[in-house]
């Protein structure tokens, strides 16, 4: 039987999760045939997992099978994401699968080829165009009474350390927050983007800085646009975020749920993950007052925002549909099924005692 | 002899395939040595390398997502080791020295110094174990006892094991054990302290390690807060009568109840684990000593644990200053916030009791002002409702204090009515937070905000509802306003009878206006023009 698991939902609601297929290399299918494959993509929001004894059925807001285009995946994930950064939502992308799944190629395009023209270019690249042709179109509209000022920055999150890809001299940054503009890395260079050659040209150098597939990468472009009314001035900022997730194989995540023990191990000085058992257990507390000392990871902390709120966020999980990759495939869906959960929890502190008379 | 080097070779080979993740490999050698070790799992050779073995048999079996037979492996180490401390007790052979020679083997103390270490990590494995089996009291108690013997045998970074205790403290707090709960958390001060100061050195590092500790020191802070304000919050919940009022009769009782308490604690003293050697259970207890841990029953002792409180609410915003950590800064002022309003409920006197919920206003309103609802729209949320909730508050107050009087005089009067039409302010400017761009109020509540929402709908009603005029004209609309916000409240439940359940109180009160005040209103219009 089909597990009826998402009622309609509200616009805007949760955040939408999106399964990407990847084909299996040239070659595998075939040698492997069709018995090498460990999924099949039912419908355009099913996907059935061949795991035993049952198969398994997970549905998402949209699911691309292996011959979905470059194009379609855009339209279909970014593109309203993109438009209501221009009406002033924060927006954010995530890419998230396991290292070869695809991440990189759906938001960046393949590797050695000029992205910007190449027609498998991917998300991140034609958010650029779309965003673009967006604000040229106001610009028109609205005439001289509307200017927009992009800025972008890049930066990435190794090892809970934050290091800047515009700047490859400048040491580990910090986050902080500002009362008036939210979150922010310190320090981080921001660079005044005039058009879509300018952006991916920012883009491809500071990918070149990347140290590691093992960090998370964050794009970010802030959109001002200011509007002038009689006198009045209007002014509106949004945020689009970029983000390229680290490979999600064997992760210390926040968020995943393996079952491991932490060790103590070898380094017998102290155990140093017994904080992380302690918060577990705080955690499952019963919406009583309490503070728990250890912060979330930096990623999260950075896309706060995103997670709910004032924000328009999508999740692309790219699998891989060879039979090898059963483990980790299985892991990303269960993560994407849990990702379309999440959201803001009780936001308003709100008692009633005494004022019902 | 033979066979326990051989159980030892096995031992490490087991530990380097799990290591490397070949866990099937790794498993055939761990699995082989309790064959060899059985008959003499208790002698001091093999206790050792015995429980170690069982402690990587758990985190393999765990690896495997099986945690029942990880449980079965901690377990049994642990009962071996109880065991042996038991019938032996003497510091037994780490498995390392079976390939030592004679003059390098280690002395008793480092010996049992590993033993012991061995066996703390099979607690804190059991821990994990505990966790993921969602026997969260277990877990918890053996997180507890991991921190007490990482403390005995000195295993310990003084920042780390006092921001654990911090942490284990909120635990206790959740579960309303507020002895365990201040026990930890003046442990984690003590030792905390013993951090002692980084000599302050030019060098960048240096600044970020005292940046660092500054941080923890206001997180545990921030811990005792949460400490002073539970307390206070369960201690109203006790004393609280049916419309939230301090109830005497309940006080006199709980009162009682405690003097029988206290003399019969002298005869059977506190049973619970308690950390540390004399010398730091000495400062412990001291600290212990500055707050209490029982339920505050009257003003002075409530008053006593809110200082208590609000030092540590400056304490931790030395830190969390609001350049940089806004939302931790606000969840500070917050929590003051908080304990402000828990306060209140144990002062008798209104005017006082109005002048404590000024002071949250005072607080709340300059920060909610400067913040900037794009990126911080849930606090920003949770300050206007709380905001609309003081200033009610304040109303309620202002027009009780006004009916003990003869007359309500013009000061009083302008009062009420200024202070229900700030609470309306913030409560519409909460609902306006709900409209999406094109300020369309949504059709349907999303689930998060739907009571709130309908709260602020209904106080909103009873807010016009309130209002005081002598102006016939102005009154009549004020009750068609308040008569519209009813009206949503019934109308939305029929419409979505799901929501029924999240605000049945103020759904049945406003059935109950929706049918009154019409007939008021036709009153109201008869008098005003009685020719018609």
């Amino acid at each position: 039987a089909l597990p009826l698991l998402n009622s309609p939902s509200i616009e805007g609601d949760a955040i939408k999760v999106y399964v990407r297929v990847r084909p299996p290399s040239e070659g595998t299918v075939l040698t492997d045939g069709d018995q090498g494959l460990c999924l099949s993509v039912l419908s355009s929001n099913t996907i059935r997992l061949h795991s035993k004894p049952e198969p398994k059925i997970f549905t998402f807001d949209y699911v691309a099978n292996m011959e979905t285009t470059q194009e379609s995946v855009f339209s279909s994930v970014a593109k309203t994401i993109v438009e209501s950064c221009m009406n002033g939502y924060n927006g954010t992308i995530f890419a998230y699968g396991q290292t070869g799944s695809g991440k990189t190629f759906t938001m960046m395009g393949p590797s050695d080829s000029d992205n910007f023209t190449h027609s498998l270019r991917g998300v991140i690249p034609r958010s650029f165009e779309y965003l673009f042709f967006l604000i040229e179109r106001e610009k028109e509209k609205a005439g001289s009474g509307k200017s927009f000022l992009c800025k972008c920055s890049f930066i990435e999150i190794y090892n809970e350390q934050i290091f800047d890809l515009l700047d490859s001299a400048s040491a580990g940054l910090f986050l902080r927050e500002h009362i008036k503009k939210g979150v922010f890395v310190d320090g981080a260079v921001e660079q005044v983007l005039s058009s879509a050659a300018e952006a991916y040209q920012v883009l491809t150098m500071g990918w070149r800085n990347r140290q590691s597939s093992r960090s998370h990468a964050v794009f970010t472009i802030t959109v001002e646009s200011m509007e002038k009314n009689n006198e009045i001035v209007n002014i509106r900022s949004s945020l689009l975020n970029l983000v390229d997730l680290a490979g999600s194989e064997r992760q210390k995540d926040t968020h995943t749920e393996g079952l491991r023990l932490k060790e103590a191990g070898n380094i017998n000085r102290s155990l140093s993950c017994l904080g992380q058992v302690i918060t577990a257990l705080v955690d499952v507390g019963n919406g009583k007052q309490r503070h728990i000392c250890y912060r979330d990871s930096k990623l999260t902390f950075l896309l706060r925002d995103s997670l709910g709120g004032n924000a328009k966020t999508c999740i692309i999980a790219n699998v891989h549909p060879g039979s090898r990759c059963f483990g980790e495939t299985l892991s990303t869906l269960n993560f994407a099924q849990r990702a379309k959960l999440i959201k803001n929890k009780a936001v308003v502190n709100e008692d009633t005692q005494g004022n019902v008379s | 002899l033979v066979a326990v080097r051989r159980a030892v070779l096995e031992y490490e080979l087991g530990v380097n395939h799990t290591d490397t993740e070949e866990l099937s490999a790794g498993e055939g050698h761990l699995q082989r040595r309790p064959q060899l070790l059985e008959p003499h799992r208790l002698s001091p050779d093999c206790v050792s390398l015995y429980i170690q073995a069982q402690n990587n048999l758990g985190i393999l079996w765990s690896e495997r997502d099986e945690i029942k037979t990880a449980q079965t492996y901690l377990e049994s180490a642990e009962a071996l080791y109880n065991q042996y401390m038991k019938e032996d007790g003497n510091p037994p052979l780490d498995p390392s020295e079976h390939f030592m020679a004679e003059e390098e083997k280690l002395t008793d103390q480092e010996r049992s110094k590993r033993f012991e270490k061995a066996y703390t990590h099979t607690l804190y494995y059991l821990a994990q174990v505990y966790q993921h089996l969602e026997m969260i009291e277990k877990a918890a108690q053996y997180c507890h006892t991991t921190l007490k013997r990482q403390l005995e045998y000195c295993g310990y970074y003084p920042v780390e094991w006092a921001l654990n205790a911090a942490t284990l403290s909120q635990y206790y707090l959740s579960k309303q054990c507020f002895m365990e709960s201040r026990h930890c958390l003046a442990a984690a001060s003590v030792i905390f302290s013993q951090a002692g100061q980084v000599p302050s050195a030019e060098d960048n590092e240096a600044e970020q390690d005292q940046q660092d500790l500054r941080q923890r020191k206001a997180e545990i802070a921030r811990c005792w807060i949460k400490y002073c304000l539970n307390l206070l919050q369960s201690a109203r919940k006790l004393l609280e009568d049916n419309i939230g009022e301090l109830d005497p009769d309940r006080q006199l009782e709980l009162k009682a109840q405690r003097k029988k308490e206290e003399d019969e604690k002298e005869k059977g003293r506190k049973k619970a684990v308690l950390f540390g050697t004399s010398d730091i259970s000495d400062s412990v207890l001291a600290m212990e000593e500055k707050v209490s841990s029982v339920y505050p029953l009257d003003f002075q002792e409530a008053r006593e644990i809110f200082l208590v409180g609000q030092n540590y609410v400056q304490e931790a915003k030395e830190f969390f200053q609001v350049d940089g950590y806004v939302t931790d800064h606000i969840e500070i002022v917050q929590d003051h916030s908080a304990l402000f309003k828990v306060l209140a409920f144990f002062e008798e006197d209104y005017e006082r009791r109005c002048k404590m919920h000024k002071r949250r206003i005072d607080m709340l309103e300059p920060i909610y002002a400067d913040l900037n609802p794009h990126y911080y729209l849930l606090i920003s949320r949770q300050l206007q409702f709380e905001l609309a909730d003081t200033y009610y508050e304040m109303m309620d107050l202002k027009v009780a204090i006004g009916n003990r009087l003869e007359e309500l005089d013009s000061h009083t009067i302008k009062k009420i009515n200024s202070l229900a039409q700030l609470a309306i302010k913030y409560y519409e400017l909460f609902l306006d937070s709900l409209r999406n761009p094109d300020k369309v109020f949504p059709e349907q509540l999303e689930e998060d905000v739907l009571r709130p929402a309908m709260v602020a709908k209904f106080h909103i009603a009873r807010l016009y509802g309130k209002l005081i005029t002598s102006d016939s004209k102005k009154q009549l609309e004020n009750m068609q306003t308040s008569l519209e916000y009813y009206t949503f409240l019934v109308d939305y439940c029929e419409k979505y009878p799901d929501a029924v359940r999240a605000v049945e109180t103020e759904l049945e009160l406003s059935k109950e206006m929706v049918g009154l005040l019409p007939t008021r209103m036709e009153r109201l219009r008869a008098k005003l023009c009685p020719f018609i």
